[in-house]
């Protein structure tokens, strides 16, 4: 398995949100600034990057009956290393995900992930497994959060940029106010704005997975006329 | 604590920061076990009754473990584990002790271990730094919150299967969509006051 | 009994060396968190109450409330308002007063300054949860929530929305937030003036 055809199927054939449907409560609940969604999505890809080599280096020497268990231990350890680094280093991202961090123990995208693919497959290839499918997860929460900004208040980069000051870590960035946030649809930054928007990117996906299966058939069925003809 | 303040962490729970509806915890069960309405009675009573014991659990290991001895950063794993073996033992115990009930969870108890509503309500707990009943409180309550989501968003489900709508919302969408909509009604509790 | 025994072994291994390393993090992370929070709580309290005293110096001072024998739970306006904690400016300018509170979605943590002729000298929100883009705007650093914010400086402990014939203008969609934040200020100025007899 090369690099490419996994980076294919993390971000757009097995996407862990949109295909596989794992991991939806913090999808929904912290994609209201730019700032938030790249840094969940970053954690969420630096722990499954390190959960994947760790359950895929102990596979062997774990027994098979406690080995959920094992799991659940590791990925808890990674996620706590992780919550105390930013809580030291990037508060302000600590304080906005609030408890979203500590719950990626509980996001099915990691234990899924070594469940299915770690516990079978050598150190390498699960590296870029962790890799691609952190993307996928990540690409999904930035565009989430691009479209409820957009609509919701008119702004762009929440937190991760300012007008003045370029790109800030610390998201003290007031984001690029496009339009009055008074026109914004602000029903789009709370709570039930989140159900809409991933309902509607699920449609889309569908929709566009449909359209591509149907002009496949098209051109199969193209190439059976010309092969009796 | 007083009794109102019991009260409306209670009536906080359920109403007006739902679970589901406000704060997003353990949507993935909710989505996955919602297409009737008995399987959702089903992980709805499952759900109360793990939050509440985990709270209470969560709570005396977290007090007169973790804070004494300075491990408060040990809680997420201590927590988890905590849940993983309650949730294994209440099964080995319902299968023993009330068969009839544990045919009626049945495959629901395992789920409930990565269900974050479970976890959530624990973290919860410390942060707000509830004492013992207030946590376990928040916890039982907040799996009703849990339950009447699910319970009610089942029956709408159920009426999905006569709506009509555009073909590529098939399936997972349109549920997200009414999903939207069931929340969009239990925004007209926020803010409530109750006392 | 010998598997059971190699499993139980195997399980508490693994947690050891996790929590051994979370450990080491720990000791690691332990410093810079404790000097973010109380560098947060310092720079709040000199935003609503600026203390000048030599650089070095302790500029708050914290109160013991106990031996003062006062509920700390004012009623403003039948809302119900917890007093977390009173500091003295170390150069007399008056108080600093921790609040808490419930907003439109959950607790709301908000420091008062109160100087010593009863006036609020502004408040900081250090803690909330409320809706992003309506009662999220009390606590924001943008001019929506500094100039909602601003309204405060200088009023009595008689603050009242405009809504109930006051001074203060409610924020756009978020009358609840906005209502509570003026109650706690209300009482943070009841609770400094019952303290100082």
């Amino acid at each position: 398995m090369n690099f490419k055809k996994q980076l294919k199927e993390g971000v757009i054939t097995n996407n862990p949100i949109l295909v596989q449907q794992l991991g939806m409560c913090a999808t929904m609940a912290i994609t209201t600034s730019l700032f938030n969604g790249v840094g969940m999505g970053l954690s969420v890809l630096i722990i499954l990057t390190c959960c994947n080599v760790a359950v895929s280096a102990i596979r062997k020497i774990i027994p098979d009956e406690i080995r959920l268990a094992i799991f659940v231990v590791i990925i808890a350890g990674f996620v706590t290393i992780v919550d105390l680094l930013l809580q030291a280093f990037i508060p302000a991202l600590s304080e906005s995900l609030g408890v979203f961090i500590p719950l990626i123990v509980v996001n099915c995208i990691i234990i899924g992930r070594a469940e299915a693919f770690c516990q079978k497959n050598p150190i390498g290839v699960s590296f870029t497994d962790g890799i691609t499918q952190g993307l996928g997860y990540t690409a999904v929460l930035v565009v989430m959060c691009l479209i409820r900004e957009f609509l919701g208040s008119g702004r762009f980069g929440g937190g991760l940029i300012d007008v003045t000051k370029g790109i800030t870590l610390d998201g003290t960035g007031t984001g690029i106010q496009l339009f009055n946030s008074d026109y914004g649809a602000s029903i789009l930054t709370l709570p039930v704005g989140g159900f809409l928007t991933l309902g509607f990117i699920f449609a889309a996906m569908q929709a566009a997975l449909k359209k591509a299966a149907k002009k496949k058939e098209e051109a199969a069925k193209a190439a059976e006329e010309e092969d009796a003809a | 604590m007083s009794v109102t303040e019991y009260l409306s962490i209670a009536i906080g729970a359920i109403l007006i920061n739902n679970f589901i509806f406000s704060q997003f915890l353990g949507c993935c069960p909710f989505l996955g076990c919602s297409s009737k309405v008995e399987t959702a009675t089903g992980m709805g009573l499952a759900v109360v009754f793990v939050m509440g014991l985990a709270s209470a659990i969560c709570y005396v290991v977290n007090e007169f473990i973790l804070v004494p001895l300075d491990l408060a950063f040990l809680q997420t794993l201590a927590f988890i584990l905590v849940i993983a073996a309650l949730v294994q033992f209440v099964e080995m115990f319902l299968k023993k002790a009330v068969p009839s009930l544990y045919s009626a969870l049945g495959i629901y108890l395992p789920l409930i271990t990565t269900n974050c509503a479970v976890l959530g309500v624990v973290l919860l707990n410390v942060q707000n730094s509830y004492d013992f009943l207030g946590s376990v409180i928040y916890g039982i309550t907040g799996g009703l919150g849990f339950m009447l989501a699910i319970v009610l968003f089942a029956s709408v489900r159920e009426r999905i299967a006569f709506a009509d709508y555009p073909e590529c919302f098939d399936g997972f969408p349109i549920c997200l969509i009414s999903a939207g909509l069931v929340a969009l009604a239990f925004m007209g509790f926020s803010g409530m006051k109750i006392f | 009994m010998n598997k059971i025994l190699k499993l139980t072994l195997v399980l508490f291994l693994i947690c050891a060396i996790v929590a051994g390393v979370l450990g080491a993090v720990d000791m690691v992370t332990r410093g810079p968190i404790n000097a973010y929070q109380t560098n947060k709580t310092n720079e709040a309290f000199s935003k609503v109450m600026p203390v000048h005293v030599p650089e070095g110096e302790q500029q708050y001072i914290p109160v013991d409330l106990k031996p003062l024998g006062l509920s700390t739970t004012i009623n403003s306006n039948g809302q119900k308002i917890k007093i977390l904690s009173v500091s003295k400016a170390a150069d007399d300018a008056g108080y600093v007063v921790e609040t808490e509170f419930s907003g439109a979605q959950g607790t709301i943590v908000m420091v008062v300054g109160v100087s010593n002729r009863l006036t609020c000298t502004g408040v900081s929100i250090t803690k909330h949860s409320e809706t992003a883009g309506l009662g999220a705007n009390a606590a924001s650093a943008a001019d929506v929530g500094v100039n909602f914010r601003n309204q405060f400086i200088g009023v009595s402990k008689f603050v009242q929305l405009k809504k109930a014939g006051g001074e203060i203008d409610a924020l756009s969609g978020a009358t609840i937030t906005s209502r509570s934040v003026t109650n706690a200020t209300a009482a943070a100025i009841e609770f400094v003036e019952q303290m100082l007899g």
